[in-house]
């Protein structure tokens, strides 16, 4: 499981993928999946995911659809048009991050 | 499984009664416990067992921690912003006020528009400084309050 202080900017964009590939999710659901995809190394902690997607919506990159489960809301969280158009740039930032990342701590093979 | 209304009304109480009052986060964090319970349950735990694990992870630092965290996110932008506009508010008001005075000595200005310029300053200084000033002590004073 990696430390909460790496996951810190890398959630928003992990919530922006995931939203990119299905139609809207619930907080709960958002959780599951990241744990399902990475083999239980993520473990989005609900204390940074509740702000993040609160902070994304009101920034206008996502929307939210209520629905009721029984005796209780079930907020789902979906991209906005803004939103999606934001995707791309995130993903291809991160990425790049991680390339960077490679390069620095990857050992450099032997000149010989 | 989907727990019954008593369970979901004991957990919204856990919620409020620890400092959510964000009705739209009470929402999602009411679903989430409900969704981590009915999991738990399903496995053969009791109600009273899975609310515990529950509270221990999902809000082990206290449900008001998430709440404050949200609300910083949500204003840091805004409070910075309104920091700078009083700084540079305070900063035009000082040195109105000092160039008044500074230019009437060498009699580059005249009585009275040495007296307008130290009115604007002073205008200016009640206007956004003073009453920012009162503002935050007074957060400042609702904080200490709730952190008794």
């Amino acid at each position: 499981m990696y430390s909460r202080e790496l996951l810190k900017g890398i959630l928003k964009p992990i919530i922006l993928k995931l939203l990119s590939e299905n139609d809207k999710m619930y907080g709960y659901e958002i959780v599951q999946k990241v744990k399902e995809l990475s083999g239980d190394k993520i473990l989005i902690k609900e204390g940074s995911l509740y702000p993040a997607l609160h902070s994304l919506s009101s920034e206008g990159v996502l929307q939210t659809e209520s629905i009721s489960v029984g005796n209780r809301t079930r907020k789902y969280y979906k991209l906005t048009s803004s939103g999606s158009g934001q995707v791309q740039l995130a993903l291809d930032e991160l990425l790049d991050f991680a390339q960077t990342l490679k390069t620095i701590f990857e050992p450099k093979a032997a000149i010989s | 499984m989907i727990i019954d209304e008593g369970q979901v009304s004991f957990v919204r109480g856990y919620l409020i009664g620890n400092g959510i009052s964000n009705h739209s986060l009470q929402d999602d964090l009411l679903d989430h416990f409900c969704c981590v319970i009915e999991e738990d349950m399903e496995e053969g735990q009791s109600f009273d067992h899975s609310f515990s694990r529950a509270v221990e992870r999902i809000t082990p630092e206290g449900p008001e921690k998430i709440q404050k965290d949200l609300n910083y996110l949500l204003t840091i932008k805004k409070n910075i912003m309104l920091r700078k506009l009083v700084f540079i508010a305070s900063y035009i008001s000082v040195l109105t006020v000092l160039s008044g005075l500074a230019l009437r000595i060498p009699q580059i200005l005249s009585g009275n528009a040495t007296l307008l310029l130290i009115m604007v300053g002073v205008l200016l200084f009640s206007v956004t400084t003073v009453p920012y000033f009162f503002y935050d002590r007074y957060q400042k004073s609702i904080r200490e309050l709730k952190s008794e």
